[in-house]
């Protein structure tokens, strides 16, 4: 006796139902799809229990006559692929014909629909996959299709449901994603009655994303736009300084579906660079357009991943378009909350964009009362770690640095900030009435320097505000783009030593400058190893003040280790922020022709908005706040 | 204690002898000045605790005693005094009445026991040389001396001595800068010892045109006296680089330069620099030296000196700023530059002992 037969429909609906549905906001996606592609501009989904009791979704598109609404419960029944070509080229959402028999099968499923131009519609109920009945009635054109009791026939997988408001926040998240990609149509949110969301329909999207995000990120979005002979990017990019700890928040689309597509994660993180840390991920929100032919949605049954025939291009283009952004983009906006003072504001900032953190915004409300382990290093007092713009100017340094004379009598008293006042009227410094959220200054050579903060941040004014400036992070970028460039051009030039240093290092680490020498060389070291663990130090970068060449190496390699061991392909770019890192530690006091001379140097920068390590080097505080500690507004 | 003492001679020793003194001590009574009275004798010290300046000046003591007076008021007090005489007179509380003229001060003092007292100190060696020559010696190349006291042993001054001569010697690890005289007199044991640079800075400026200095060195301290000063300072203790093994032992090349032109020209050029990783080369040929400087944000520049040279030709390069101060520090009218190639160290010499050793930058 033959022991293989042909599954029973029922049975592989329900297998099929297995792959596609997997939870209720599986079902929301499958229908919202369907919603969408038949040409709506309103749907309203509604959730009871998390969906396990109730989704109804309701559309206002074409509908369907009886004999589809019908045909749509048979397996591989769709009506928009007709022949083997239009595989290749799938601009809508379901094709397969999968969705409706599967959920049919798992749930109680009524569908009640109309087309436009017919007089009544049609109601189908079907229970566990099997049609109990079928019937005009009248309704709204469009569909309506209510699926009450998911999973009742599926016992195993209902129970490995979660929690409810897990299965609220996948439904939301997955309405929310569907939505992105057609701000001209109305979505609406309800679960157990109440309204989620509602975004109407828009021509743009930034009322949505400002519905869905909240305007402290949305405001900091980036619109991106970009075309070439393959591909369309547009959509918003987070503004750098806003990262989150995972990829959850980097929405990509591409043909208007939600997928995850590697080439494109890798793109933004290309893209983004040295501005965010490593293990960070910037928000963004970005759609692509390419020819279905260059992409294979066919690959996960929720079609969840892509794959890209040229992935390389996608990536370069992507990097491109965000690169383009930030390029011209300014440095971010801080929301100052007026209960706070500002070195907490200052702060705040800080541990905004430092690792770990879980669940980071832009706010100040965490985290901002804990202890700084990272605070700069102080300086040595005799180190001018900022080049005089003149080189003549750092002559007989030593003298004239070490013979300070005694500081006057109000040494003790002054406040950090000096007083010495700018040699340039304020008169840039009027603010313009009203102004908006956003400060935008045009120029780091325009800024006007108040004075200095703590031996660590320069202030200044830009028309509408203040900016702070880190001077230390500051330089690292200064100096960081300067190397690589220099690094580019091979025009790097090294001091060689009179007195070369001999550096003990860990075995691992002096592995990694052997056998990466040419890093190192490439930029304007001259490293030899004279042991398994011994180094020798010949010549550093001749940008690199620091006299003690082996603190640096010693520096840099701490930088690039990572859980005690170095990755042996790190880049270039990769070695150049480390000793940019390690060159810097020791800062002092800027005069401010120092200061202005930084300026000058951050407004020739490439992306001067962030440190190599991607701390800001600038925040803006704008008169409005201002204003609204003072209690002003 | 009580005295009398002249404003002119009171204001000098206070100058003195409170330039060590820093803004933000954890122990007050370092921001004082110590007064103590002894036969016709003021005597004012100061300390934090690395260095102690002691001067001597003449008084006359109606009553003998100690006190300490915060250092920056007496200062400002005394320089801002009209009249010729100032006279002190302290109480049991350490509160001293200052009175100049017509103006009349009370200061609030310090209990002269909380002064930290000297250590003791055994000297091992003593120099001696004129202050003028001495002066010049730590002008010379004081400059050298590394900033960056991550490398204690490079943050001061080696002084040597040995076969009756003095040798200094000061470098950051890229160019060195050494002098070798010898002194009037020298006494004890040979060797090396390193001030640090701030204790060479305040013995620069106590070094006057007239008198001698004596340098005497212990183990772990050292003591410079001249007339009515004394510094007392804590050596830096650790190895010195072996120098020289740094200085190449011979040179195929040696050019006349002339020290006005030469540094004239060098900060000409340097106008075309903007940062200081920027570099200065210098061009040899054809019995010219050209100096050519280029950044990309200025633009460029080119000059040049006639020299005597008709060797192969050959381009080297520095950083501006090391190659300008043996310059600016020297005040022969030549100096006599020495090489062998553009990569390996470079010599200058002042023919009076004064030798500097730079190396070139190098591009990749």
């Amino acid at each position: 006796m033959s022991r293989i037969n042909v599954l029973p429909e029922s049975i592989s609906n329900k297998i099929a139902a297995g792959e596609v549905i997997e939870r209720p906001a599986s079902v929301v996606k499958e229908l919202v799809e369907n919603s969408i592609d038949s040409g709506a501009t309103r749907i309203s989904v509604n959730i009871e229990q998390g969906g396990v009791k109730l989704i109804s979704v309701t559309d206002n598109g074409s509908g369907m006559d009886q004999d589809d609404a019908i045909m749509c419960f048979e397996p591989h029944a769709t009506s928009k692929i007709a022949k083997d070509e239009d595989i290749f080229n799938i601009l809508s959402f379901g094709f397969r014909g999968e969705a409706i028999p599967s959920i049919a099968s798992i749930s109680r499923f009524t569908l009640r629909t109309r087309t436009h131009d017919a007089l009544e519609g049609t109601e189908v109920y079907v229970q566990g996959g099997r049609m109990i009945k079928e019937q005009p009635m009248g309704c709204a054109p469009g569909t309506e299709i209510i699926i009450r009791d998911l999973f009742f026939n599926t016992p195993a997988r209902k129970k490995f449901l979660r929690a409810q408001s897990t299965e609220e926040k996948h439904i939301q998240e997955s309405l929310m994603m569907l939505s992105l990609p057609y701000p001209q149509i109305t979505f609406e949110l309800f679960m157990d009655g109440r309204r989620v969301f509602s975004s109407a329909a828009h021509d743009t999207l930034t009322p949505r994303l400002k519905t869905y995000f909240g305007s402290e990120l949305a405001d900091n979005l980036l619109p991106v736009s970009f075309s070439d002979s393959e591909i369309s990017i547009d959509g918003f990019i987070a503004r750098h300084g806003f990262s989150r700890n995972s990829r959850r928040e980097q929405r990509v689309f591409v043909n208007g579906r939600p997928v995850e597509a590697l080439a494109v994660y890798n793109g933004i993180r290309d893209g983004y660079g040295s501005l965010v840390d490593k293990g960070r991920f910037p928000p963004v929100v970005l759609f692509l357009r390419v020819d279905p032919q260059m992409v294979d949605v066919n690959v996960h049954p929720a079609k969840r991943e892509v794959r890209f025939r040229k992935s390389r291009n996608i990536t370069n283009a992507v990097c491109e378009a965000i690169r383009m952004v930030l390029r011209n983009s300014s440095a971010p906006t801080v929301s100052v909350d007026s209960s706070l003072s500002l070195k907490n504001i200052l702060d705040g900032v800080r541990i905004d964009y430092a690792p770990r953190e879980e669940n980071l915004t832009f706010e100040f409300h965490e985290g901002h009362d804990e202890p700084r382990e990272n605070q700069p290093v102080r300086p040595v007092p005799s180190f001018r770690g900022f080049p005089a713009s003149s080189v003549f100017a750092r002559q007989s340094q030593n003298e004239a640095e070490t013979i300070k004379a005694i500081p006057d009598d109000t040494g003790e008293n002054t406040p950090p900030v000096h007083a010495e006042s700018p040699d340039q009227t304020p008169s840039a410094a009027v603010p313009p009435p009203d102004n908006v959220n956003m400060i935008e200054f045009t120029g780091f050579g325009d800024l006007q320097i108040l004075g200095f903060l703590d031996r660590t941040y320069i202030l200044c004014v830009a028309a509408n505000g203040m900016v702070i400036i880190d001077q230390h992070a500051a330089h690292e970028r200064v100096m960081y783009e300067k190397l690589l460039k220099a690094a580019e051009d091979k025009s790097i030039l090294s001091q060689q030593l009179l007195l070369p240093v001999t550096v003990e290092l860990s075995r691992s680490e002096a592995a990694f400058i052997e056998k990466r020498r040419e890093l190192f060389e490439s930029l304007g070291f001259d490293v030899e190893a004279l042991g398994d663990t011994t180094v020798m130090v010949n010549a550093i970068p001749a940008s690199m003040h620091q006299n003690n060449a082996g603190t640096v190496i010693k520096d840099m390699l701490s930088d690039l280790v990572e859980d005690g061991r170095v990755n042996k392909d790190l880049d270039l770019a990769a070695v150049a922020r480390a000793s940019c890192i390690a060159a810097v530690k020791a800062h002092d006091r800027l005069t401010f022709e120092e200061a202005r001379s930084l300026l000058r140097q951050m407004a020739r920068c490439e992306l001067p908005y962030s440190c190599p390590h991607g701390r800001p080097t600038v925040i803006n505080v704008s008169y409005k706040e201002l204003e609204k500690r003072f209690g002003r507004r | 204690m009580k005295l009398t003492v002249k404003k002119e001679q009171l204001q000098k020793a206070l100058q003195k002898v409170t330039n060590i003194i820093g803004s933000k001590s954890t122990l007050p009574v370092l921001g004082n000045v110590l007064f103590e009275a002894i036969g016709n004798k003021l005597i004012l010290t100061t300390t934090d605790l690395e260095i102690r300046i002691t001067t001597t000046i003449e008084a006359q003591v109606q009553r003998e005693g100690k006190t300490t007076i915060p250092a920056k008021k007496i200062s400002m007090l005394v320089s801002k005094f009209i009249d010729d005489e100032v006279f002190l007179d302290c109480n049991e509380k350490h509160h001293t009445d200052i009175v100049c003229g017509t103006a009349n001060f009370k200061m609030l003092g310090l209990p002269d026991d909380d002064f930290p007292s000297p250590v003791d100190f055994a000297p091992i060696k003593s120099i001696k040389f004129k202050e003028m020559d001495f002066l010049r010696i730590l002008d010379q190349i004081s400059y050298a001396v590394s900033l960056d006291d991550s490398r204690k042993v490079l943050h001061g001054i080696l002084c040597s001595i040995k076969d009756n001569t003095f040798t200094a010697v000061a470098t950051d690890g890229k160019r060195l800068a050494l002098v070798e005289r010898v002194p009037e007199e020298f006494a004890g044991q040979e060797g090396d010892t390193i001030v640090p640079l701030k204790s060479a800075i305040e013995l620069k400026r106590i070094l006057e045109k007239d008198g001698n200095v004596t340098l005497e060195f212990g183990d772990k301290q050292a003591r410079f006296r001249t007339e009515g000063v004394e510094i007392f300072t804590k050596l830096i203790e650790g190895n010195y680089p072996n120098y020289r093994q740094v200085i190449p032992a011979g040179f195929t090349k040696s050019i006349d330069i002339p020290v006005k032109t030469f540094i004239a020209k060098l900060e000409l050029v340097s106008i075309a620099l903007t940062d200081s990783s920027a570099f200065i080369k210098l061009k040899l040929a054809n019995n010219k030296m050209e100096f050519l400087a280029a950044s990309s944000n200025v633009g460029e520049g080119e000059d040049h000196i006639d020299i005597d040279y008709d060797d192969e030709m050959l381009d080297i390069s520095f950083n501006p700023a090391f190659l300008a101060d043996p310059f600016k520090h020297c005040d022969a009218d030549k100096m006599m530059l020495k090489l062998n190639d553009s990569f390996s160290p470079v010599a200058l010499e002042s023919g009076d002992g004064f030798l500097y050793v730079i190396m070139p930058m190098r591009n990749r």
